[in-house]
């Protein structure tokens, strides 16, 4: 009897045994506790979704920029530099074309200024100086009652 | 079904134990750890404790992520977990129950290692440790008490800051030491989140594996059996 019993047990496969089936039930289970702890963790730490992702347009009364300044506003998610020069105000994208730090606006120069690497834009966002490979893109906009609206 | 996955953990175990010895330690230390006879539920305090500290590290961690330490900020964090962040307010009172459950659980398990006298010679460090660990997860508690910066832990932490007052002599010295200030101040919200998160941690760890090196090294001390043969 014994040694039919011990027939049996060698010719299973490895894992098919009593043994091997509660080892995996509870591996089975801490793994799925894992599993859910770690959505815990993961959803905990995810940063939650902006809630003004589809406020329309962004716009600023002029006045918020006078002659010789600049400000920096959030259109769709970027960043957006609006100046206002002798030529009259335009704006552009704020992020350098080189490495993606935000360049500021330089009144005394006249220029856009990338304080990582000292990437200079002139007033239209020509590349005057330093290693960005591209102008900085333009960002459009209209004037109606003396408020910008970035489109 | 599994005998590929199987297969290799087998061959990833086996290349670890080669460079390691693991199996033997496991095998000395878990699978054939042999221990006294007769234990019984008292004898799951200590591992309980400690599962529970681990998961205090887990979600103290996880609120050091979203918590500001600042007298302006630190309300405001805390409400953000709570209303805002997804499962923060899981984290947060797991973080806070935890705290409760593990002073119960190691005062339980101190009184069962009093009833038993496993604080015997020769366990007097293993006890020793575990009376220092015991203040240590009081302070711990005390400290992570003031953090929210609410009503209740401000004047909680006020009370229970002037309780040394009376001490003849230093009393009036503790006092000011321990708040940073004549009064509870942004001093002392910083110095309590040093205390909670850091230091107090830390001197713990070190002492949970001091405790637990103890525990191993002398075995348990197991239940007194009235039958001969239950020896060994």
């Amino acid at each position: 009897m014994s040694d039919d019993l011990k027939t049996e047990e060698v010719s299973l496969p490895a894992g098919t045994n009593r043994r091997g089936f509660l080892q995996w039930t509870l591996g089975g289970l801490l793994f799925g506790g894992f599993v859910v702890a770690g959505n815990v963790v993961l959803r905990y730490l995810m940063p939650p979704p902006p809630r003004l992702e589809k406020a329309g347009k962004v716009s600023i009364p002029v006045s918020q920029i006078p002659k010789g300044s600049s400000l920096m506003v959030k259109h769709q998610g970027s960043p957006v530099l609006a100046v206002h020069t002798e030529q009259g105000i335009s704006a552009f994208s704020a992020v350098c074309t080189h490495l993606g730090c935000l360049v500021k606006w330089v009144p005394a120069e006249k220029i856009f200024y990338c304080p990582c690497h000292a990437g200079k834009f002139d007033a239209t966002g020509k590349v005057v100086a330093g290693p960005p490979p591209e102008p900085l893109p333009p960002v459009k906009f209209e004037i109606v009652d003396d408020n910008i609206i970035f489109l | 079904m599994f005998s590929w996955l199987n297969d290799l953990i087998n061959r990833f175990i086996d290349w670890v134990h080669y460079r390691t010895g693991i199996k033997d330690i496991v095998k000395e230390q878990i699978t054939e750890y042999r221990v006294p006879p007769k234990l019984n539920k008292w004898y799951s305090l200590g591992g309980l404790s400690l599962f529970i500290f681990g998961l205090q590290l887990v979600t103290g961690v996880l609120l050091l992520v979203y918590y500001v330490p600042s007298t302006d900020a630190a309300f405001a964090s805390i409400q953000r977990i709570m209303l805002d962040i997804p499962y923060g307010w899981l984290v947060r009172l797991s973080h806070a129950a935890g705290s409760h459950m593990m002073m119960i659980i190691i005062m339980l398990h101190m009184v069962s290692v009093i009833f038993m006298g496993s604080y015997k010679k020769p366990r007097e460090m293993t006890w020793l440790s575990g009376c220092a660990l015991i203040i240590l997860t009081l302070a711990v508690c005390f400290t992570g008490y003031l953090l929210p910066w609410s009503q209740l832990s401000y004047w909680a932490t006020t009370v229970a800051t002037s309780i040394p007052e009376p001490i003849p002599l230093i009393g009036p010295f503790i006092v000011k030491l321990v708040r940073g200030g004549d009064h509870i101040n942004p001093d002392t919200l910083n110095r309590f989140f040093a205390l909670h998160v850091i230091v107090i941690p830390a001197v713990m760890l070190a002492l949970v594996g001091f405790h637990l090196f103890m525990v191993r090294v002398l075995g348990i001390s197991g239940p007194r059996s009235s039958k001969p043969e239950d020896k060994e």
